[in-house]
């Protein structure tokens, strides 16, 4: 998908002004992270502080369940601080908390033997405000909402509930095949949403003088 | 076997490797792709690291959820406890996607904690706490020692008080009953037919000095009662019986300590018409040899 240039300018003036609010982005949860490495538990707070808003959105939406999304949250935070040197400059901060609150979600689901297939959400608990690195988070649902319907359900099925391609297949009842292929599609959709996004993004950035 | 140049194929695999459904489809699948990128395919590692970025986007779209807040005081307590894991130096960190994964993909056995349950690798606060508990028992055992010495010794005190006043109080219960003993023996004896008494009257400047003599003439002795000043270094009170031919000596006189002492009465004081004291040497005169010290008729 191909933003207008319309849309590109509201979020990054969106960004602008969310960045005079102080809201973590991806330098300030790296320098976070590496104070955090130094045994600075106050980092490790703010940094709590700053993105558990987003984890919790995202574990609530893996689980289901408010009682094991908690018990989740206070592991992703505890693997943050345990492993935090294990942040590489090969990942961006931001999508490395973000794998690690995934897998301890979907490690929750496995140890706990919940029903993968019933993990939607209730609407009353979700929460439309961007606290992290808003930029990235308005890229991603436009990029997510670009997709065809069965791309999304696909993919969403396979990152929320941790469904294998098999399993979603015999759900909807079509062949192991097309599913491979629409999660393929839909990833590579993504991918390239990102990319220009991100280009776009930077060419703006060097317009306006840098500013950012 | 390295790929030069990407197919579809390649990107299905590194798609569903990226997303972790290829594990799911077959384990074969999956560990065969996964050696292939250890093998240093680096067109696979570039599809599969595209795709994984791919796959973050998903999480990030995610809507967001206030958290409880007490959520932030388990966190801050548990990171208190847990200590932090350091990066190997030996080889580089694998990305933590591929680490998380096999941990998520291969799971070990052990099962899911509890959020009251404790981490079995931490250091445990059972011993500081156990520590403190002692150390407060021990200064209340310290104090409740210390107080019931105090509250001891401030007993035997009082106890020690009391033992002394009853002791005072039984001298001064003994003292009253020889008191009125004496007293009923000088009653008894003053109203006693045939007894003669004589009021001694002191002779010298000494308004504090008073003596009385009860002659039991029955019995033959008398009754010496009064006060007397201590006598002079060499000297003794000696008591005088006179009658009109004679001076007869009664002896020395000494007064106990309750003013009392009874004397024998010579057989040829048996008519004697007054009583006298005098100061004489140590040891007795046979006549008075000094000025009279206290004098009376005996009536």
């Amino acid at each position: 998908m191909h933003f207008s240039p319309f849309l590109l300018g509201m979020i990054l003036e969106q960004e602008a002004h969310v960045a005079g609010e102080l809201l973590l982005g991806d330098e300030q949860i790296l320098a976070l992270i590496r104070k955090i490495d130094t045994g600075d538990s106050s980092a490790l707070m703010r940094l709590y502080d700053g993105t558990n808003r987003l984890i919790f959105g995202l574990i609530m939406r893996v689980l289901g369940d408010r009682t094991y999304a908690e018990e989740a949250l206070l592991d992703v935070y505890t693997k943050v601080w345990k492993h935090s040197a294990s942040c590489s400059s090969e990942m961006p901060p931001l999508e490395w908390l973000l794998t690690i609150a995934r897998l301890c979600a979907l490690s929750q689901v496995h140890w706990t033997k919940r029903d993968k297939g019933k993990k939607d959400v209730p609407r009353s608990t979700r929460d439309s405000a961007m606290t992290v690195a808003p930029e990235q988070q308005s890229l991603a649902r436009i990029a997510l909402d670009s997709l065809t319907p069965a791309q999304k359900e696909f993919l969403e099925r396979a990152y929320y509930s941790g469904l294998s391609c098999s399993e979603i297949a015999v759900q909807i009842g079509k062949p192991v095949g097309a599913v491979k292929t629409h999660i393929r599609l839909g990833l590579s959709k993504i991918g390239e949403s990102h990319e220009l996004a991100t280009g776009l993004g930077a060419e703006s950035r060097d317009r306006n003088g840098g500013t950012k | 076997m390295k790929h030069e140049r990407t197919t579809e194929e390649l990107r299905e695999a590194a798609a569903l490797y990226a997303l972790g459904s290829l594990t799911h489809l077959t384990q074969q699948e999956a560990h065969s792709f996964e050696n292939h990128l250890k093998e240093g395919c680096s067109v696979c590692a570039v599809e599969c690291r595209k795709y994984e970025r791919a796959v973050v986007r998903i999480g990030l779209a995610a809507e967001e959820a206030p958290a409880p807040e007490y959520i932030r005081d388990l966190v801050a307590a548990r990171i208190e406890r847990e200590p932090q894991t350091a990066p190997p130096k030996t080889q580089p960190n694998p990305p933590v996607e591929e680490k998380n994964a096999r941990e998520f993909l291969h799971p070990s056995p052990a099962p899911p904690r509890l959020l009251s349950q404790p981490r079995s690798d931490g250091p445990s606060i059972f011993p500081w706490v156990l520590a403190v508990a002692l150390a407060v028992l021990g200064l209340a055992a310290g104090y409740a020692w210390k107080s019931a010495r105090e509250l001891n010794a401030q007993l035997q005190a009082k106890v020690s008080a009391t033992q002394s006043d009853i002791e005072d109080l039984k001298s001064k219960l003994d003292d009253t009953k020889e008191n009125s003993g004496n007293l009923q023996r000088i009653l008894s004896l003053a109203g006693k037919p045939g007894t003669r008494i004589a009021r001694l009257v002191v002779q010298t400047a000494s308004p504090a000095s008073s003596a009385m003599v009860i002659w039991d003439t029955e019995k033959g002795d008398c009754l010496v009662l009064g006060k007397l000043p201590p006598e002079p270094e060499g000297k003794v009170y000696q008591l005088w019986f006179f009658t009109p031919v004679s001076k007869v000596s009664a002896g020395s006189l000494k007064l106990g300590s309750n003013g009392l002492v009874t004397i024998p009465v010579p057989r040829d004081a048996a008519n004697a018409s007054a009583a006298v004291i005098t100061l004489e040497p140590d040891n007795g005169s046979q006549i008075p040899t000094s000025p009279y010290y206290a004098a009376g008729r005996i009536d």
